[in-house]
């Protein structure tokens, strides 16, 4: 069953699994990763990706905690560029070239995460569908 | 008596398969597709059940009812080992 | 004993091992998550596993019996688990 993802490297596999929340964290990850010399602004991202802002800026700091991102105070807000440490740089590029190869491999992988396999098995059974609920 | 019993438990079953592949649709979790399927068998076991009670007593439906039974916990077992952590 | 019967009562055996491993599961799931859906969900296949074990050693057949009562039960459980998770907001 999980064979499709098994001829993806280990460490993609692994880091997914331990850094990859959903897909729109991979989105903004990668878009950073696509354009290493450019800082950008929440705003901006958001736009890019076609989310709202408060969104994108969580997703931005998630990745500055993470160490995936650099932020840094600018005048008119925080900026963000890409900034994985070395030892992950290889991996991310190797993610994102899985990406753009294996697009629905790496968004199975996404979700086929054991916490998260739990807990839409949990959330599967609200009937009441409310905005906080992450479901899918 | 028997029967309203073997209606309530196959639309419990068919309510618990229904929530699980609506949500496996939605995320993808494999888990949901295994767990799901199990309830949709398990749903046509107390189907069978009741057929075989109401609908057709002189035919004996036991293998087919243990059947389905059995090939939905098999699946739900699938699940459990490789999809749910 | 005729072929039918040998294979019937294979079957009874390897679900109710497959219920009994479930309910192991559920359990495990429960006391990793602390969500009661889980732990509902256990005693629902616990009791199933019953349910067909009991069958096994019953020479009438459940349906004329009063051995449905025991699944009633593992079915109720599970409403139970759905209705309550959709009760308190914080489950």
């Amino acid at each position: 069953m999980q064979g499709a993802a098994d001829d993806l490297p280990a460490d993609v596999r692994a880091f997914i699994a331990s850094q990859v929340a959903s897909v729109v964290q991979l989105e903004t990850l990668l878009m950073l990763h696509r354009t290493p010399e450019r800082a950008w602004g929440a705003d901006e991202v958001a736009r890019e990706l076609g989310i709202d802002r408060g969104w994108a800026e969580g997703q931005l700091e998630t990745l500055c905690q993470q160490g995936l991102a650099v932020c840094a105070d600018a005048g008119q807000g925080r900026r963000y560029h890409y900034g994985a440490a070395a030892p992950l740089r290889a991996t991310v590029d190797a993610l994102a070239r899985a990406y753009a190869e294996r697009r629905v491999t790496v968004i199975g992988l996404i979700f086929a995460k054991p916490a998260d396999a739990l807990r839409a098995f949990s959330d599967a059974f609200r009937i009441r569908r409310d905005k906080d609920n992450p479901g899918g | 008596m028997a029967e309203a019993v073997y209606i309530l438990c196959a639309a419990t079953s068919a309510a618990c398969a229904v929530l699980l592949l609506r949500a496996y649709a939605r995320s993808r979790a494999r888990f949901l597709l295994w767990s799901g399927l199990c309830f949709a068998f398990l749903a046509l076991n107390n189907v069978v059940l009741y057929l075989d009670l109401a609908v057709f007593p002189e035919v004996d439906l036991r293998v087919v009812r243990h059947g389905t039974a059995l090939a939905g916990l098999v699946l739900l077992l699938w699940g459990l080992v490789w999809d749910a952590e | 004993m005729p072929m039918r019967e040998l294979v019937i009562q294979f079957m009874l055996g390897a679900i109710v091992a497959c219920c009994a491993v479930a309910a192991t599961f559920f359990l495990r799931f429960w006391r990793k998550t602390r969500d009661r859906l889980f732990g509902l969900f256990s005693l629902a296949f616990g009791v199933l596993a019953m349910n067909w074990a009991a069958l096994a050693f019953t020479r009438t057949d459940e349906i004329r019996t009063w051995l449905y009562a025991v699944r009633l039960v593992a079915f109720l459980v599970i409403l139970y688990a759905i209705i309550d998770k959709n009760r308190a907001r914080a489950g």
